[in-house]
């Protein structure tokens, strides 16, 4: 179905939904979402603060805590299904076949464990019989790789004595250094500033580009996905709303949600001359989720219309031939024809 | 590192120094004359007046002073008139049961608070964290001495499976050859296993009444810290590496949750080591709490200012081990340390 074929196709997530427990019952924070991923491609997630970018990472390792839990759904990666592995078998696939990076590098990091260490603990969860020296040098290599100054010496240093930029290229160097398959990046710039964002994200794309690692990288940023992506889905709360190529979200927006997102990434030209862009009002809560279409509230399209109000807009699959756009609009097969 | 260390030394020799000041002054404004308690209401105040000369308190206070501390550390802690033996031997008789009684206590509060912390928090069972908050209330809110004689009915009257309180060996068994002083150490050292299993079993019962307060505090303290470090997000990062969560545990979230309490522990440990009247009365244990007590109430104030100057440079010395050990074994602490050097 995919233009890439199926041969491609490195994971594949099919109809993922992840509820909470709470008092007043179970709530859907992720809603049967369906996508792939192909070999070394890479995906951005894009949503606002909430949408369930973070739980979807989470649960495709399958590291969901209670309250939490994956309530259905399969994922096939290589053509196995993960999600019947035991949490024996899941530990072999974490941090060798699929990394993590989080957003706070400075809470991520062990803080009365060396960064040598916590390198090394990776590399030898995973390389069994690794001798310790094999694996400090390793762990050096690894640190050159994410271009640490010094990285020899810096082995014997605690997180503390690292600034956020280096600590997330410690994180980078951790989840790169058993050449996984993909790399799950949950907002790694966001809490950088902007210039040691930049660095960061350069040697981010330099190492996965070297490994043809695949990328899962989950961002508010639309800029960002301009940059680095190749492939985006939009998450709206809990579901995937659209999901295209990068020059497809760019160039033809379907889905009035993408199209707000997209609109409200300031413009410096724009800018100038009025207010920022934005999306009134705010996204509804999961316990409190309307009937029909979640965006209906805010949307300027399908606002008081009675199938967004009342009926969850189905998956429309809409083809130019070359590639192919998958959303959940009402609309959108009469904007996709209009453009046509 | 060295510098700190030092300064430490320092600032903990003047605190002791301070502690021996109070401790003769207190015995100087005591009312009562010790010449005259020393010879009897009796005696003729000639006789008095020589026992003052002899013990110099006719000299000014500075000169008593220094005269007081230079004898202490000629081991000459004064006499108790009320066991008619030096000080010193008093308490070198007593020491070595209650460092014996202390640091089992010790290692069976750390040791169950560790366990019953993690049994808390691991597997994230609400029974098992509510049984485990009850104990520790219990811990905290038991008296000792009730605790200790609901044991005694327990396992020595009804159960008879421990010994009574007869203090630290059966009456029939001669004491191990002293090396330690620590009955359970030396019967290991002389290859006497039936004495040692006899001290163990003695050690038992009181022991066990000591931790309890201490544990429970412990307890109550590690299950708050493994719940706060099991929450930050690098547990998460460390079980996306592929960890099971018992090694996320051990080695992460273990480490951290147990440095915040090297502190009290210390400080656990050195009240320990000072005594506790009330489990040495109850198990006939011959230790220094008792003791002390005994001297009080028969108004033998030299084993009091002795006991008093000794548990002060006790105090201070494991507070300043556990400083010095808190910058070997915390890095951000011990950066600091470098940092000033």
């Amino acid at each position: 179905m995919m233009e890439a074929g199926r041969d491609n196709v490195l994971l594949s997530v099919n109809n993922l939904t992840v509820e909470f427990a709470t008092r007043e019952g179970d709530f859907p924070a992720v809603r049967d979402i369906n996508f792939d991923i192909d070999r070394s491609q890479k995906v951005g997630i894009v949503g606002e603060s909430g949408c369930g970018k973070s739980v979807t990472a989470l649960a495709i390792l399958r590291l969901i805590e209670p309250p939490g839990r994956i309530t259905s759904g399969t994922t096939i990666l290589k053509g196995r299904d993960i999600s019947t592995f035991s949490d024996r078998e899941m530990q072999s696939i974490r941090g060798k076949e699929i990394s993590l990076i989080f957003q706070d590098p400075l809470t991520s990091l062990d803080p009365v464990m060396t960064i040598g260490k916590q390198i090394t603990e990776i590399i030898k969860k995973h390389q069994k019989g690794i001798s310790s020296r094999d694996a400090k040098d390793k762990a050096v290599e690894l640190l050159r790789d994410v271009e640490v100054p010094n990285a020899e010496k810096r082995l014997g240093d605690y997180p503390h004595q690292y600034s956020g930029g280096m600590r997330q290229r410690v994180m980078i160097a951790i989840a790169l250094a058993n050449d996984p398959d993909i790399l799950i990046a949950d907002e790694p710039t966001t809490a950088l500033d902007v210039t040691t964002q930049a660095q960061v994200l350069h040697i981010l794309e330099k190492l996965v580009d070297e490994r043809q690692t695949a990328v899962i990288l989950i961002t508010h940023n639309f800029g960002l996905v301009a940059e680095f992506c190749d492939k985006v889905l939009v998450m709206y709360a809990g579901k995937i709303v659209e999901q295209a190529s990068k020059h497809q979200i760019f160039s033809s927006q379907n889905h009035p949600y993408t199209e707000a997102l997209i609109k409200s990434v300031p413009n410096p030209e724009i800018l100038e001359a009025g207010d920022l862009p934005t999306i009134p009002g705010i996204p509804p809560s999961i316990v409190d989720l309307p009937p029909g279409c979640a965006f209906e509230p805010r949307c300027p399209l399908g606002n008081g219309v009675d199938i967004c109000k009342q009926v969850i807009p189905p998956r429309v699959q809409l083809s130019d031939g070359r590639s192919l756009v998958i959303s959940e609009c009402h609309f959108a097969q009469d904007r996709w024809n209009q453009k046509e | 590192m060295f510098r700190v260390i030092g300064s430490k030394t320092i600032s903990s020799i003047i605190t002791i120094i301070g502690a021996s000041v109070v401790s003769f002054i207190l015995l100087r404004v005591i009312p009562g004359n010790p010449a005259r308690l020393i010879a009897g209401p009796l005696a003729p105040d000639e006789a008095v007046e020589g026992i003052i000369k002899e013990m110099g308190l006719d000299q000014p206070m500075h000169i008593q002073y220094f005269q007081y501390i230079s004898d202490f550390f000629n081991g000459d802690w004064g006499f108790s008139f009320s066991a008619g033996q030096p000080v010193q031997e008093l308490f070198s008789k007593r020491f070595p049961a209650t460092i014996e009684l202390a640091l089992f206590a010790f290692l069976i509060a750390i040791s169950a608070a560790v366990i019953l912390a993690l049994l808390a928090t691991y597997r994230k069972s609400a029974t098992m964290d509510r049984i485990v908050r009850s104990l520790s209330s219990f811990g905290q809110g038991v008296p000792s001495f009730w605790f200790a004689l609901i044991l005694l009915m327990v396992f020595f009257e009804s159960l008879q499976i421990l010994p009574g309180p007869e203090g630290r060996l059966d009456p029939r068994i001669t004491p191990p050859p002293d090396v330690t002083g620590l009955y359970t150490v030396d019967a290991l050292i002389a290859g006497q296993w039936g004495t040692f299993r006899d001290a163990s079993l003695h050690l038992l019962l009181p022991a066990v009444t000591l931790a309890l307060a201490p544990f429970a505090f412990l307890v109550r303290m590690l299950r708050a810290n493994l719940l706060d470090v099991s929450r930050e997000p690098f547990t998460l990062v460390v079980r996306s590496k592929g960890l099971s969560q018992w090694s996320t545990y051990t080695r992460h979230a273990m480490p951290n949750a147990i440095l915040p309490t090297l502190t009290v522990g210390g400080l656990i440990l050195a009240e320990l080591l000072t005594g506790s009247v009330l489990v040495e009365k109850i198990f006939n244990w011959p230790g220094v709490g008792s003791m002390v007590v005994d001297s009080f109430l028969r108004k033998d104030y030299a084993v009091a200012q002795a006991f008093f100057l000794l548990s002060a440079a006790l105090f201070v010395l494991v507070n300043l081990v556990i400083e010095i050990m808190y910058g070997f074994i915390d890095p951000r602490t011990r950066i600091q340390g470098a940092e000033e050097s």
